[in-house]
């Protein structure tokens, strides 16, 4: 990432029981990740969104780049703790795909519960990370345009949605996107 | 390497004792698993990892400890080197390589993903994303040089390794402190080698 080089990497490990797990660099992350997004078409509509709603946002350190939502208003991103080895592209995906996972039930897409084992509990687990793919595919196509940097795109490809994004990029609609989707993660 | 479930006394106690000051990070006995592993470089420290199954995706923290103590899995080597400092580490031509695989799978490097790959054609088909994978600390690569500085204690491996997604012939040093190097030497080519 960016400011985040700055005198990094060498953070004293953390001992649990007295600790909150925050990123030191938890604001520049935040920074970086929103200035990104503000670049691009969907991640403006995303913070936009997230700004209207007032939805917090939390960095704590891990082993890989990932978000975490709690309750129905907050976010929390999980960065390692070097972030010379964090692709500030990555890091702003997962913050998009964070806020869409907020602004599902807003959008009619309800909250799945896990271990809800009934067919609409299956449905909804479905639904939802039918849409959190997508979103990424979306977010990972305009920056894409945006930079013309593959890196992200090779992310993509290596989590096995290569075909969902291309896909995406060629404008089949949200059926066959679907249809590709659920073959794709069946065949796991 | 099997990972052990902890009863749900035992998973009750590492929530309390790993449970964030802050709300946002919740951990119930009912939805959450504890497990442990014994690392054969470590005499009294386990590897645990808390998982909450009732998020969606699940969420889990990972943690080295005597059972007492709890080092948070940061994404940089620094949890190690604790440990290594101060509960020491058994660095020897057995447990060198499941040192490595560990290494690699807890710590975050600026030169970004490296695997100890089981071969070079491994790298054709290997999964970065599959924690499983990752985590066969006890994998070997093939072809594989291990040597020792009897003076120092530093081992040397030669390996082929996913370095950055490319598959790579590396030089790695382990100081008897634990500290790891890594050396891209050549480009490998899969089944041509």
């Amino acid at each position: 990432m960016n400011d985040m080089l700055k005198e990094f990497g060498d953070s004293h490990a953390q001992m649990a029981g007295s600790i909150d797990y925050q990123h030191p660099q938890a604001q520049i992350i935040l920074d970086e990740c929103q200035g990104m997004l503000g670049k691009l078409p969907e991640g403006k509509r995303l913070l936009d969104f997230a700004q209207e709603k007032g939805i917090k946002y939390q960095v704590i350190t891990g082993k890989v780049p990932d978000f975490h939502i709690s309750g129905s208003d907050l976010l929390v991103l999980v960065c390692p703790a070097n972030t010379k080895a964090v692709d500030l592209d990555e890091m702003a995906c997962n913050m998009g795909m964070g806020i869409r996972a907020l602004e599902q039930p807003y959008i009619g897409i309800p909250r799945p519960h896990p271990g809800n084992n009934t067919p609409e509990g299956i449905h909804a687990v479905r639904r939802h990370f039918l849409d959190i793919t997508i979103e990424m595919c979306k977010i990972v196509s305009e920056i894409y345009d945006m930079d013309n940097k593959s890196k992200i795109v090779d992310l993509l490809d290596k989590l096995g949605h290569r075909e969902l994004y291309e896909a995406y990029r060629s404008g089949k609609s949200k059926e066959e996107m679907a249809d590709i989707y659920f073959k794709s993660v069946n065949a796991v | 390497m099997i990972w052990h479930r902890l009863d749900r006394e035992k998973t009750v106690s590492m929530i309390a004792r790993v449970k964030p000051t802050t709300q946002s990070i919740t951990f119930s006995p009912a939805t959450s698993e504890a497990k442990c592993l014994k690392l054969p470089f470590y005499e009294t420290f386990l590897l645990y990892r808390l998982t909450n199954f009732s998020s969606l995706p699940t969420f889990s923290m990972d943690f080295l400890s005597d059972g007492d103590t709890y080092f948070y899995m940061d994404g940089s080597d620094a949890p190690i080197q604790k440990i290594n400092a101060q509960a020491g580490l058994k660095i020897s031509k057995e447990t060198v390589i499941p040192y490595l695989n560990f290494y690699y799978c807890f710590v975050r490097l600026p030169e970004g993903e490296i695997i100890l790959l089981k071969s070079p054609e491994e790298a054709a088909i290997i999964d970065l994303y599959d924690e499983d994978r990752r985590e066969e600390f006890g994998a070997v690569p093939t072809p594989i040089d291990i040597a020792e500085d009897t003076q120092t204690g530093t081992f040397s491996v030669t390996a082929p390794v996913l370095y950055d997604g490319s598959p790579m012939e590396a030089v790695i040093t382990v100081t008897k402190d634990g500290r790891v190097t890594t050396t891209p030497k050549r480009m490998l080519t899969m089944g041509l080698n």
